[in-house]
């Protein structure tokens, strides 16, 4: 065994050139696998950071029928013992109420179904980040009375600019049709066009003084120190408040549970292709290393070295690489993934425009340690099974025929 | 002459060392088409989705409608000028034209906004398959006086089929327009703002209804193909000519979609040149591999007196050949394999999640052309970066060492 070691040691520093290659193969392959998988989790991470931070929170109280059916007599129950409750929770970041129904935005051009939401200042800063959308105007935050801001394409739709007056028309809690003028003092962008067609933001006290006599609200966002604390948190809402309907952000967005479910599928798909990509090129060098050494197997198999040693012989040396350039990828591959997650990777160059977009042209690649497991096990797998062949195909030759060759 | 038949003998002198350098070449061009294809397929059917329940790849209207998309801007609408307007050009496949406007619709108690769209029931289930969507009822025929709703709408309007929905709202030129319509049907739309807002009438109901007789607001068109829409829009443009009526393009109509989807599609490109690193370094390493094995060869020919300048033509020559044939039999056979895994079913929590989204639960694989002969285009100059190995180890081959190696 010992020699066998020696012998394979040699072999691999005889050919400084082709080892080196193999070795090369080996590391980029496996730093390919950890950036792919890291850039992609990082784009996930981000979309649904944003779609968290900046609008849905982790998670939402309703009145059970209000979203289905959107009537401002839907507001819910109990909201101050709702906010009793989750002030002295202390998983509990911080929360904001809404005031919302769904009515229509006319303009001197048209009108437009739309959700009017009714925000309150104060605690939808501490809670969400959607006012840094503002891209023209102010947020509501300004001395405007009856301020509201609208989305850019709803905007574009109706001709308008910040100054204008557009009127609001909606059903108050008596189920009495009502009006209110509204001067916009903002346009936003967020990341979804729909969105921005379809939601108008107001301040909810004055929203609440064209509703009715009470004050009501009709939906709680709430933030959380982590988000697994969601489900727990949801559960015990629902437990302590009857008349309620609390979701977490996976129920309240089907098409952030669609990205994350779609993403981790891609991420299996492409890695796949990459390490097939990975192992071909590895098979195809081993051979070509293998038709290389023809010669030199024959003639240890004629001088009488058994087949399985041969065998062991090219395995042993197949593993020294794969080991050495496994631990040569993975520190590599951590140190450019550390290296972007601080500055993250600009894929202005991939996409015209993107920076207009702005919300997540720049990646910053995540991947936990797990990942990092996994993928150093499937590349050390994929090289070894790709180095069986070859190392087969070497015992099978006829040593007289090899001897002879070149 | 010489150098090509030399070349040529060359390559099938170690029949098994060039058929794995072919190999390898194959499959490079295997996977950067199969990776390309599954990033276009699903970006493919996403526009088609958006755009065949929105705008349809090009749209005429008439040239105020964009600035304000009122009825007062429709257009009138025969069989004249559809048939002026399929003449244009032989790669329209669909037409489908459309009145839409925001009216009012109202149970016995509450109201909602809703958006009206007055539709030709054959066309439009040819051209979007609105009729897989229907949960309930029926879809109506061209000349009744019903309508089909949004499920979304109908349950915040507590309405069912059979019940009758009110519609209120503004004709053209401000003749005042309502009408009460039995619910034939209702749809489960897959686009969940129109799920909430939907209502469809028979083109004809919809035209009276809002005192637009023969008048529409969009005509929808859609070329056999999504890489024809340029084309088919110049030819329309020029048919139109001298009318009011102008051709929009579906990035023109929806320009934030576009914006977005280019960052969707900025993530594959990176990943992409991920595998053309991968790529490029799993070839590496057979090639230098095989010059390796073929120093010794080549150390005979210069001692014998071939010119080094001559022995690098034919290397390339070879290399040429082999390029070609591998990215050749390469894009051959990824038509094959795409063909037979077109499409990816998905499965487990990642179907249901796209179920619920109104989507089907696959990944298709686009089978656009030019994907083919760019990917391998892109490989062959990967080979032929990758060859210049050999090359130079030609010119600064040390021939006493290489011939006694």
């Amino acid at each position: 065994m010992k020699t066998l070691l020696t012998i394979s040691w040699r072999n691999i520093w005889r050919h400084p050139a082709r080892s080196s290659v193999l070795l090369a193969a080996i590391i980029v392959g496996l730093w390919a696998g950890v950036v792919t998988v890291g850039i992609i989790n990082g784009l996930m991470q981000q979309r649904i950071d944003y779609m968290i931070e900046s609008e849905i929170t982790h998670a939402q109280v309703h009145n059970p029928d209000f979203l289905a059916e959107g009537y401002s007599w839907l507001y819910i129950p109990d909201h101050d013992e709702i906010t009793a409750w989750l002030e002295n929770d202390d998983r509990v970041t911080s929360f904001t109420s809404r005031t919302i129904t769904d009515g229509m935005l006319q303009s001197p051009i048209k009108t437009s179904g739309v959700r009017i939401r009714g925000i309150n200042i104060d605690s939808e800063i501490r809670t969400t980040n959607f006012h840094e959308n503002i891209v023209e105007g102010e947020y509501l935050d300004s001395d405007i009375r009856n301020a509201v801001i609208i989305g850019q394409k709803l905007a574009n739709d109706h001709n308008v600019e910040v100054g204008n007056r557009i009127v609001l028309t909606f059903e108050d809690t008596g189920n009495e049709l009502t009006s209110g003028s509204f001067n916009i003092a903002g346009i936003f962008k967020s990341a979804s066009v729909d969105y921005d067609e379809r939601n108008v933001f107001i301040r909810s006290d004055e929203f609440i003084a064209l509703l009715g006599d009470e004050e009501v609200y009709h939906e709680i966002g709430i933030m959380l120190a982590d988000e697994e604390l969601a489900g727990p948190v949801v559960e015990e809402l629902n437990g302590a408040f009857p008349g309620i309907h609390a979701q977490t952000w996976r129920q309240l967005s089907p098409e952030l549970s669609m990205l994350v479910e779609l993403g981790g599928y891609m991420v299996i798909l492409i890695t796949m292709i990459i390490m097939i990509a990975l192992a071909f090129g590895i098979l195809n060098t081993m051979l070509m290393a293998l038709f290389e050494r023809m010669r030199e197997i024959g003639m240890l198999l004629s001088i009488g070295m058994s087949r399985l040693r041969v065998f062991s012989m090219i395995m042993i040396e197949s593993i020294i690489l794969t080991i050495t350039g496994a631990a040569v990828g993975i520190v590599l591959a951590t140190l450019s993934i550390n290296y972007f997650s601080d500055t993250g990777i600009n894929l202005e160059m991939f996409a015209e425009g993107a920076a207009q977009v702005g919300w997540d042209h720049i990646i910053y690649p995540i991947l936990s340690s797990t990942e990092y497991i996994i993928i150093l096990a499937v590349v050390v797998i994929i090289t070894l099974l790709a180095s069986v062949y070859p190392a087969i195909k070497g015992i099978r030759i006829n040593p007289l025929e090899a001897a002879k060759d070149g | 002459m010489t150098y090509l038949k030399l070349a040529w003998r060359n390559i099938w002198r170690n029949r098994r060392r060039t058929l794995i350098t072919i190999s390898a070449i194959i499959f490079a061009v295997l996977a950067a088409i199969v990776m390309q294809s599954m990033n276009r397929g699903s970006y493919e059917v996403m526009i088609d989705r958006m755009v065949s329940f929105n705008t349809g790849y090009l749209q005429v209207q008439d040239y105020r409608y964009d600035d304000e998309t009122s009825l007062d801007n429709s257009f009138y609408y025969d069989e004249e000028l559809r048939d002026r307007i399929l003449n244009a050009d032989e790669r329209i496949e669909k037409i489908v034209p459309r009145v839409e406007t925001f009216m009012l619709a109202a149970n016995d108690v509450s109201t909602r906004g809703s958006v009206v769209f007055g539709i030709d029931p054959e066309k439009e289930k040819n051209f979007n398959q609105i009729e897989n969507y229907l949960t309930d009822g029926r879809f109506f025929d061209a000349n009744e006086h019903t309508a089909v709703m949004g499920k979304g709408l109908a349950d915040r309007l507590q309405l069912s089929v059979g019940d009758t929905l009110a519609l209120i709202g503004q004709g053209r030129f401000g003749m005042s327009a309502s009408g009460l319509f039995e619910i034939a049907g209702l749809i489960e739309h897959p686009i969940r703002d129109l799920n909430n807002s939907a209502v469809y009438l028979p083109i004809k109901t919809a035209q009276e209804l809002l005192s637009a007789e023969d008048h529409i607001t969009g005509l929808l068109i859609n070329p056999y193909h999504e890489r024809q829409t340029d084309a088919v829009a110049a030819s329309i443009r020029n048919t139109l000519d001298d009318n009011e009526l102008v051709v929009y393009t579906w990035p023109e109509l929806m320009p934030e979609l576009l914006e977005l989807m280019e960052m969707d599609l900025a993530v594959p490109r990176l990943l992409t040149v991920v595998l053309y690193v991968v790529i490029g370094f799993g070839f590496l390493g057979t090639v230098l591999t095989m010059t390796m094995e073929r120093l010794r060869e080549f150390g005979v020919l210069l001692s014998v007196g071939m010119k080094r300048l001559n022995l690098s033509f034919v290397v390339f020559i070879e290399t040429l050949f082999i390029s070609v044939m591998g990215v050749v039999c390469g894009i051959v056979l990824s038509w094959g394999l795409l063909k037979w895994i077109d499409p990816i079913n998905l499965s487990g929590e990642a179907a249901q999640a796209v179920i619920d989204m109104g989507f089907d639960p696959i990944i298709p694989m686009s089978f656009a052309p030019d994907q083919f002969y760019i990917q391998g285009f892109y490989v062959f100059l990967i080979a032929m970066a990758v060859f210049l190995f050999p090359l130079i180890k030609i010119v600064k081959l040390n021939i006493l060492e290489a011939a006694r190696s």
